[in-house]
């Protein structure tokens, strides 16, 4: 079969791409548009590597077809960062020292953003449960955890601060 | 993963007629257990028709206090859904006691249902499998079978049903 025109945005700009229906958005973000941020691990949505936010959503991008993403609007780890200023999560990994190797880091990252979003993880508990689709192999679990309650605390006050 | 045609349905005619006119075609909603068994070659169809376009979004209310769960409903809308957490909410633990967020956000609850089994040997396709390739034998039965069933076997399988939110559906009854 020919390849297939897809147009979505991706990190704030309409992207066009011709792609051949059996590539995952992962290869397609990885190997067709050079955003190698995402990450590949298992390749079979059991480890979170390869996270990206969909319409606002976090998914693993291994387990779904690119050109299924007509009119999408797709943030990966590079989609972050805005006017040069890394995003809290990206900050908190750094000063939390939340990564070892960092293989995952991208994956984790993108979950915790959409973690924060969707508002439902509080506590070191309820942050491990929602971050239980994104394995880290160096075992970094500990510092993950305390960047990402880091971020949910500082932006609780921020809010309170806003609201006040 | 093989090579297919794409189909993208945009109303539920069109995606009968794709289905209809290749006998080993799939549809395909939220992809994580399709994509998956054909990266294993488990799966190998020729036409894959993409369904996610199509009404089949909705959760609605039933007038004797039940509801209609669209298909395409994803794991994690169903599961945090007001009216399945406050009157069903084995359904909704069910559901959230299974996979990652990541696959729940991606998962359509027609596919849940859908999902074939975790049987190692009918993932192996280096291995007989009856379910996979009828006929072929079973290894599961008298091999590594900690994962399979007690109950419900036969001597052709003994592969359990994989969905947990089945299992609430089916106790409601």
């Amino acid at each position: 079969m020919d390849k297939i025109p897809v147009r979505f945005t991706l990190n704030g700009a309409l992207t066009t791409i011709e792609l051949a229906p059996w590539t995952t958005l992962l290869d397609a973000l990885r190997n067709h548009i050079g955003l190698t941020g995402t990450k590949k691990g298992c390749d079979h949505g059991q480890c979170g590597a390869c996270t990206v936010l969909v319409d606002g959503r976090r998914i693993n991008s291994c387990l779904t077809l690119a050109v299924m993403k007509e009119g999408a609007d797709i943030r990966t780890v590079e989609g972050l960062a805005e006017h040069g200023q890394l995003h809290a999560v990206q900050e908190a990994f750094i000063a939390y020292d939340a990564f070892q190797c960092g293989y995952c880091t991208p994956g984790q990252i993108c979950s915790a953003v959409a973690l924060i979003a969707e508002g439902r993880a509080h506590t070191a508990e309820e942050i491990r449960e929602a971050m239980s689709g994104n394995l880290c192999r160096c075992g970094a679990y500990t510092n993950i955890v305390q960047a990402v309650q880091h971020v949910l605390e500082t932006q609780g006050t921020t809010q309170q601060e806003a609201a006040e | 993963m093989n090579r297919f045609d794409y189909v993208r349905a945009d109303t539920v005619d069109d995606a009968l007629r794709a289905k209809a006119a290749d006998a080993n075609s799939r549809f395909i909603a939220g992809g994580t257990n399709l994509l998956d068994l054909m990266k294993y070659d488990v799966e190998r169809p020729t036409t894959v028709v993409d369904i996610t376009r199509l009404p089949l979004s909705a959760v609605e209310d039933l007038p004797e206090g039940g509801l209609r769960i669209g298909a395409l409903v994803s794991n994690a809308t169903l599961a945090y859904d007001d009216r399945v957490q406050a009157r069903f909410p084995l359904l909704a633990s069910a559901i959230l006691a299974g996979a990652s967020p990541q696959l729940r956000n991606a998962a359509s609850t027609g596919g849940n249902l859908l999902q074939r089994t975790r049987c190692y040997y009918f993932y192996d396709t280096g291995t007989p499998c009856n379910k996979r390739e009828p006929g072929t034998g079973c290894p599961a039965v008298g091999g590594v079978n900690r994962i399979h069933a007690i109950l419900g076997t036969s001597d052709q399988c003994i592969a359990t049903h994989l969905p947990t939110c089945a299992w609430p559906w089916r106790l409601s009854k």
